[in-house]
């Protein structure tokens, strides 16, 4: 069980500082995927673009609930 | 008048009319002649460009859908570069097989949360870590997959009336663009590998020409004989109109 004064505290909090560092790291790539599906659909059009840009969209969403949900852990 | 040309007039999306203008090289010959002759000229190109278009399926057949990677005489595909008199005849992405590493990568980084869950290798971790945890995995490898699709998807290989091109992004971040027209090609070559490759029918196809860029290579394209079968096609439609030009 957690412990504050602990050890199993200080890796809990060295493993939460791990989660943050990489949802952060992904909502950045989750912001590059947006631009990028948006600048690749610009340059080839194709019908099926659309679904592309909604999917990219919903990784940025899915992203951003990720940091939210490990900053409050 | 031709059935088809009246239909043209009403219908302005009709694949016909965007081949309606003169090609570029027959239009600098003939831009010194006067503008009577041209609408005439125009019909004898539209005429020309829809006999092509339907050699070109006869050639190679028709696609059925937007994944398809063989897309023949695709009416929805675009591309950034395109002139407006420009057509595209062919469409090529790398064969659908060549996707099945990073599927089968896919698919095993699914399972592993399970595995992990198997062998309790998280349950040290208070419940809300191991939740949080299998999310940011599975974001991580929805990413993957994502990444390696569109890839994938917008990596083309493009004939068109005018020249052939090779548009492709690398791992988002890098877009390659390389062209080459049609006169300028000197060699084509193609070779089928492994098993896979005889199996599925695809293999790579090098383009050499006599321009800036010396070689344009088709990676891993299905029905690579078709290719060069259409290819041949185009060069022998281009020395015409060369010829037909030089005449005039």
């Amino acid at each position: 069980m957690i412990n504050f004064f602990g050890f199993e505290n200080y890796i809990l909090l060295i493993i939460k500082i791990f989660f943050i560092i990489g949802s952060v790291l992904n909502i950045i790539f989750s912001f590059i995927v947006v631009k990028q599906v948006t600048s690749m659909s610009k340059n080839i059009n194709d019908k099926f673009n659309f679904v592309l840009i909604v999917f990219s969209y919903i990784y940025l969403v899915l992203s951003i609930i990720l940091v939210l949900s490990m900053v409050a852990l | 008048m031709n059935r088809s040309s009246d239909l043209d007039n009403i219908a302005p999306d009709d694949p016909i009319v965007s081949s309606k203008k003169v090609d570029s090289k027959s239009d600098f010959n003939n831009n010194q002649e006067s503008s009577n002759k041209e609408p005439q000229d125009s019909d004898k190109n539209s005429k020309k460009e829809d006999n092509f278009q339907q050699t070109v399926y006869s050639l190679l057949g028709h696609s059925k859908s937007s994944f398809s990677n063989f897309l023949v005489n695709p009416k929805v595909l675009t591309f950034a570069e395109q002139d407006d008199d420009e057509t595209i005849y062919l469409a090529v992405r790398p064969h659908l097989i060549s996707n099945l590493s990073w599927i089968a990568t896919s698919l095993l980084m699914l399972i592993v949360p399970f595995f992990f869950s198997y062998f309790s290798f998280l349950d040290f971790l208070p419940l809300k870590y191991r939740l949080s945890s299998i999310f940011f995995w599975y974001l991580i490898t929805f990413m993957f997959s994502f990444e390696k699709f569109l890839s994938w998807y917008f990596d083309f290989y493009l004939i068109t009336n005018k020249r052939i091109v090779d548009i492709s992004f690398n791992n988002l971040l890098n877009k390659h663009f390389a062209q080459t027209d049609i006169s300028m090609i000197q060699d084509v070559s193609s070779s089928v590998k492994g098993f896979l490759g005889t199996f599925f029918n695809f293999g790579d196809l090098l383009i050499q020409t006599a321009a800036e860029i010396n070689q344009i290579n088709f990676e891993k394209v299905p029905n690579p004989s078709k290719i060069i079968k259409l290819i041949k096609e185009l060069q022998e439609a281009d020395k015409q109109t060369h010829q037909g030009g030089s005449n005039d």
